[in-house]
C-alpha cells in the first residue's frame, strides 16, 4: 500500500516537472532574464531626484528628504522619495505599487526608466 | 579632505577602537583546558582559572546538606582528581557522566576548588550507555 | 519496515528534483529556453511537497513507536508523552536536518508560487542557488545522516528523549531557530542572483525585504526563547553562558542586524551595494558555520553533540559558496558602485557605516571567542576557553555604543547635519537621560556602568517615543484626527517605520533586562530545616513543608518538593514549591525551579537537596529586571508584525497583477 503511494508520488512529481517541457504548454511565454545590457548603476533616477527635488505626492509642495509629513497638506510622506511615476512624474514612495496621483501601476523597472 | 578620505579615516578609527577593545578583553583571563595531571602540577601561585574535565568516578559523590558542600572525584586517563564545590548539585551529576570543573587547584589540600561546575549534557545525539 | 524505506525513497526523489531544478534553471537561462525555467520552478514545488511527505513519514514512525528505525529507537519510548514525541523529531542530528530541509523547501515553494515582476531578471539564478542548497541537505540526509536508517533487529523499547529536553521549550525553540536559518537562505540567494545578473540596484533588496526581516525577527525570537529555556530549566539563574552553541546563533544574528540596517542606505542613497551583497551571503554562511561548529567536535560545549564527520561536509559547502561569492564580487566590481555620493561625517550614511563596522566587529569577536580553544591550542599547545567575564568585557561596551547610535541615528540627516540641528533634536532625550542617571545615583544602588547603560537606554527610549509621537501629533494637527485615529492611521501608513521604532523600543527593554540582571544579581545557598526562615534581599522565606516521595508511590518519578512561604515584611506574597525529582528512566535528578517574576526582579529558588527528615538546601537567586528581557521579546514580535503586515497599496497590486501563466 505504501509502496503504491510512493510510486504515485514519483509519477505525479515527474509529471509536474515534465509538463512545461511538453509541446503546447504555455511555458514558452515565461519571461527570461533581460540579459546584461540592463546593468544598472541607477544614475538616471538619482539624477531625476537631484534636479527635481522631492515633492509631496499629494499637493506637489517641495519637501525635505527626511520629512514625515508634508507641511502644506499634512499627507504622510513615503519612505523613499526618489521613485518617480512614469506616467505623471510625481514623486512617490518606493513602497507604493500605484501612483497616488494618476493611479498608474508601477514596477521598479518602469520607475527607473 | 575629500568625503571618501574622511569616511575611510572614520572607518579606520572605528575598526581600531573595536580592535583595541577586543585585544584587551582577550588578553585578560581565559581558562585553560588542562588534564588532571597538568592540574596537579600547578603551583599555589597559579591562581588562574583552570578548566578540567573528567568522568565522574562511580560512588564518589558525597553531599552534605547542612554545609551545602559537594565533593566527588573525576578521572581521565592521566589520573583522578577530587573536586570540592559549595553549591547545589548539578542535575546530571551521575556516575560516569563527564563533568567540567572551573576553578583553582589547591596544592596543599590536593583538592580542586570549583567555582563552577558544568555537566556535559548527555548528548541528544549520542546513545545513552 | 516499509514506511521507512518509502521515507528514504522520497528523500531520494527530493534530491533528484532539487538537482533537476538547479540544472534546468541554469540550462534554461543559458540556452534561452523558458520552459526549462518553468520546469525548474515546478521542481521546487515538488521538493516542497516531497519533503513534507518525508517529514510526515518520520512523524508517523515516531508516533507509532517503530523502534526498528534507529532514529525512533534513539529518541522515543512507548511511555513518552506525545508532545515530546513531536520534539523528538528534531532532537537528533538526522531529524533536525530533515526539519531544516523541509522548512527551506516549503519557504522556497512559497517564494516560487508567486511571480512578481521585479523578480524577472533574478529568479532563475535564485532558483539555482536555493535548489542547490536543498540538494546539499538532501544529499547529506541520503548518504550520511539518514533518519530512516533501520536497525537489524527490532528493539522492544526505545531509549527515549533525554529528560532535560522533555519540556515545552524543546518543542518550540529548535523549529524557530531552524526556520530562521532556512529563511536566511533567501536573501543570500537573491544577493548571489543579483551579482550573477549584474542587477545590483535596490531591486533585490526591496523584493526580499519581507523575507529578510522575517528571518531576522525569527532568529532573534529563537535566541530569546533559548535564553528563557536556559533560565527556567537549567537552574543556574542565568540565561546566557557564551557557550559555543549559543554563540553560533548569535553571530549570524549580529551580521543579519547589520544587513537589515545597511539595506536602507542602498534604498535611499544607492550606496553600500557591496556591503549588502556581502552581508546577505555572509549571514547565510554563518548559519551553516554554526552547524559546522556544533557538529564537528571542533569546539567543546556543554551542549555536547556527538562528534561526527558531518561537520566537515558543512564546512566544505560553506567554502564552496564563499568561493563563488568572492568570485562574483570580484567580477562585478563595476556594478557594485552605487550612484550615491558620500557626504559629511555627521550624516546618517556614516552612522550606518559605523553600525555595520561595530556589528561585524562584535560578531567577529564572538566568533574568535568561540574558536579560542582551537586557536590557543594550535598556537600555544594548550586549549584555553574565554571566560564569561572576558566576553562581557567587549560585548558590554560595544553593545552600549550600538545602543547610543540607535538613539542618535534618527536625529542625523542624510548627507549632512549641522551640529545645531542635531542638538535641537536631542536635547530632550539627553535631559531625560541625565535625570535618569541622577535619580539612579541618588536613590538606587546600581554600579556606575549600569547607571550609564540605563541613561543611554533612557536616551534611546526618548528618541523612539519622540519619533513615534511626532508623526502622530502632526497627523492630529494637519488631518484633524483624534489621538487614536491618528495613531492607527500613522502606523498603517508607515508600517515599516513604526514597526522599526517598536522593534527599537523592544531592544531598549531587552537591554534594560540584560543590564539589570547582570549588574546586581544576588545568589545565596543555605541549608534550612523545616520551620526555619531566611532573609534575602528584602524577602523572608519560611520553609513550611516538604514532600519526600519514593519511586514506588509516584510511578515513574520520585518527587521531592519543598514548600516555602515568601513574605515581604509581614505580607505573604507567594508560596513557592521548588522540586528536585528523579525520573525512573534517567540518571541524575531533574530540578524544577520555583520562580516568581515581577517587573522589578525575579525571585528564583532551586531545591538543591532534600533529606528524609526535611533538612533542605536552597539556592536563592534574586535577579533584578530580568522580566523586561522577555517583555522586550514580545514587543519585538509585535514590532515585526507591524513592519511586515501587508499594506493596502501592496494588496491592490497583488489583486490586479496578472502572473505569466505557467
Amino acid at each position: 500500500m505504501s509502496i503504491a503511494l510512493f510510486f504515485v508520488l514519483a509519477i505525479v512529481a515527474a509529471a509536474v516537472i515534465v509538463q512545461p517541457l511538453l509541446p503546447g504548454s504555455r511555458a514558452t511565454s515565461y519571461p527570461l532574464p533581460s540579459g546584461r545590457g540592463q546593468s544598472r548603476s541607477a544614475r538616471p533616477s538619482s539624477r531625476v531626484t537631484e534636479s527635481q527635488g522631492p515633492a509631496c505626492a499629494g499637493c506637489g509642495a517641495p519637501v525635505k528628504l527626511d520629512d514625515r509629513f508634508c507641511v502644506r497638506c499634512g499627507a504622510t510622506l513615503g519612505e523613499a522619495q526618489e521613485t518617480v511615476c512614469a506616467a505623471c512624474g510625481t514623486m512617490m514612495s518606493a513602497d507604493d505599487q500605484f501612483c497616488r496621483k494618476c493611479g498608474t501601476r508601477v514596477t521598479t523597472t518602469e520607475a527607473q526608466q | 579632505m575629500s568625503p571618501k578620505l574622511k569616511f575611510l579615516i572614520g572607518g579606520i578609527v572605528v575598526v581600531a577602537v573595536v580592535a583595541v577593545l577586543i585585544v584587551t578583553s582577550f588578553g585578560g583571563s581565559s581558562s585553560a583546558y588542562l588534564t588532571i595531571a597538568q592540574v596537579k602540577s600547578l603551583g599555589a601561585d597559579q591562581a588562574r582559572d583552570s578548566r578540567v574535565t573528567g568522568a565522574i568516578v562511580p560512588n564518589s559523590v558525597e553531599w552534605n546538606t547542612s554545609t551545602v558542600h559537594l565533593t566527588f572525584q573525576i578521572q581521565d586517563d592521566t589520573g583522578s582528581l577530587p573536586i570540592s564545590y559549595r553549591g547545589p548539585q548539578p542535575d546530571m551529576l551521575v556516575d560516569a557522566v563527564e563533568a567540567v570543573a572551573i576553578g583553582k587547584y589547591d596544592p596543599t589540600t590536593q583538592v580542586f576548588e570549583a567555582d563552577e561546575l558544568l555537566m556535559k549534557c548527555p548528548s541528544k545525539y549520542e546513545e545513552k550507555q | 519496515m516499509i514506511l521507512a524505506d518509502v521515507g528514504y525513497g522520497v528523500l531520494l526523489l527530493t534530491l533528484a528534483a532539487a538537482v533537476w531544478a538547479a540544472a534546468a534553471a541554469l540550462m534554461g537561462t543559458w540556452r534561452r529556453r523558458p520552459e526549462l525555467i518553468v520546469s525548474a520552478r515546478n521542481a521546487l514545488l515538488v521538493t516542497a511537497c516531497l519533503s513534507t511527505v518525508s517529514a510526515a513519514l518520520l512523524l508517523i514512525l515516531l508516533f507509532s513507536h517503530s523502534f526498528q528505525v534507529q532514529y525512533v529507537y534513539e529518541h522515543v519510548s512507548s511511555y513518552l508523552k506525545p508532545a515530546y514525541v513531536l520534539a523528538a523529531f528534531w532532537a537528533g542530528l538526522e531529524g533536525s536536518q530533515l526539519l531544516w530541509l523541509w522548512m527551506l523547501a516549503v519557504f522556497t515553494g512559497i517564494l516560487v508560487l508567486r511571480r512578481p515582476t521585479w523578480d524577472r531578471d533574478l529568479r532563475p539564478y535564485a532558483i539555482v542557488f536555493l535548489a542547490l542548497t536543498q540538494a546539499f541537505f538532501a544529499l547529506l540526509l541520503v548518504v550520511v545522516s539518514n533518519p530512516f536508517h533501520l536497525l537489524p533487529e527490532i528493539p522492544t523499547e526505545g531509549i527515549s528523549l533525554n529528560p532535560l529536553l522533555q519540556n515545552f521549550w524543546m518543542i518550540v525553540h529548535p523549529p524557530i531557530v531552524f526556520a530562521s536559518y532556512a529563511l536566511w537562505t533567501i536573501p543570500a540567494a537573491y544577493a548571489l542572483s543579483a551579482l550573477v545578473a549584474g542587477r545590483l540596484d535596490a531591486t533585490w533588496l526591496r523584493g526580499t525585504r519581507a523575507w529578510t526581516v522575517a528571518a531576522w525577527a525569527t532568529l532573534g525570537v529563537g535566541i530569546l526563547v533559548g535564553g528563557w529555556w536556559a533560565y527556567l530549566e537549567l537552574g543556574w539563574g542565568g540565561y546566557w553562558a557564551w557557550d559555543p552553541v549559543e554563540n553560533s546563533s548569535l553571530i549570524p544574528f549580529l551580521v543579519g542586524t547589520a544587513l537589515v540596517h545597511s539595506v536602507i542606505i542602498q534604498e535611499r542613497r544607492d550606496m553600500f551595494r557591496a556591503w549588502n551583497a556581502v552581508l546577505a551571503v555572509l549571514t547565510f554562511l554563518l548559519t551553516v558555520f554554526a552547524t559546522f561548529v556544533t557538529r564537528s567536535g571542533l569546539i567543546q560545549s556543554v551542549h555536547a553533540f556527538a562528534e561526527s564527520p558531518i561537520g566537515y561536509y558543512y564546512l566544505g559547502y560553506m567554502l564552496v559558496v564563499l568561493a563563488v561569492a568572492v568570485g562574483l564580487l570580484l567580477a562585478r566590481t563595476r556594478e557594485l558602485k552605487g550612484a550615491g555620493q558620500l557626504g559629511d561625517l555627521l550624516s546618517r550614511e556614516f552612522i550606518f557605516l559605523i553600525v555595520n563596522l561595530l556589528l561585524l566587529g562584535l560578531a567577529g569577536a564572538v566568533m574568535l571567542g568561540t574558536l579560542w580553544p582551537t586557536v590557543t591550542e594550535s598556537v600555544r599547545g594548550v586549549a584555553a576557553s574565554l571566560t564569561k567575564e572576558s566576553y562581557n568585557r567587549f560585548a558590554g561596551p560595544l553593545g552600549l555604543l550600538l545602543l547610543s547610535l540607535l538613539g542618535i541615528c534618527p536625529l542625523v540627516e542624510w548627507r549632512q547635519t549641522s551640529m545645531r540641528r542635531l542638538a535641537r533634536g536631542l536635547w530632550v532625550q539627553a535631559l531625560a537621560a541625565a535625570i535618569t542617571a541622577l535619580l539612579l545615583v541618588l536613590f538606587g544602588d546600581w554600579p556606575l556602568t549600569a547607571v550609564l547603560a540605563f541613561a543611554i537606554a533612557a536616551f534611546v527610549a526618548g528618541t523612539v517615543v519622540l519619533q513615534l509621537g511626532q508623526g502622530i501629533v502632526t497627523r492630529m494637527r494637519t488631518a484633524h484626527e483624534n489621538p487614536f485615529a491618528a495613531t492607527a492611521r500613522a502606523i498603517s501608513r508607515n508600517r515599516r517605520r513604526y514597526g522599526a521604532q517598536i522593534i527599537h523600543l523592544a531592544v531598549v527593554l531587552i537591554v534594560m533586562g540584560i543590564v539589570g540582571s547582570q549588574a546586581r544579581q544576588v545568589e545565596v545557598t543555605v541549608p534550612l530545616s523545616k520551620g526555619e526562615t531566611i532573609d534575602v534581599e528584602g524577602y523572608t522565606l519560611a520553609y513550611r513543608g516538604f514532600t519526600y516521595q519514593s519511586l514506588e508511590e509516584n510511578g515513574n518519578k520520585l518527587r521531592n518538593e519543598a514548600v516555602l512561604d515568601v513574605y515581604r515584611g509581614e505580607r505573604l506574597v507567594a508560596t513557592m514549591s521548588p522540586e528536585r525529582n528523579r525520573h525512573s528512566n534517567v540518571d541524575g535528578s531533574v530540578t524544577e525551579v520555583a520562580l516568581r517574576s515581577t517587573l522589578k526582579e525575579d525571585l528564583y529558588i532551586v531545591l538543591a537537596s532534600l533529606e528524609s527528615d526535611g533538612l533542605a538546601a536552597f539556592q536563592v537567586i534574586v535577579t533584578p529586571l530580568v522580566l523586561w528581557l522577555w517583555i522586550g521579546g514580545m514587543v519585538l514580535i509585535v514590532g515585526t508584525l507591524v513592519a511586515l503586515w501587508p499594506s493596502r497599496s501592496r494588496k491592490m497590486a497583488e489583486l490586479q497583477e496578472r502572473e505569466v501563466p505557467a
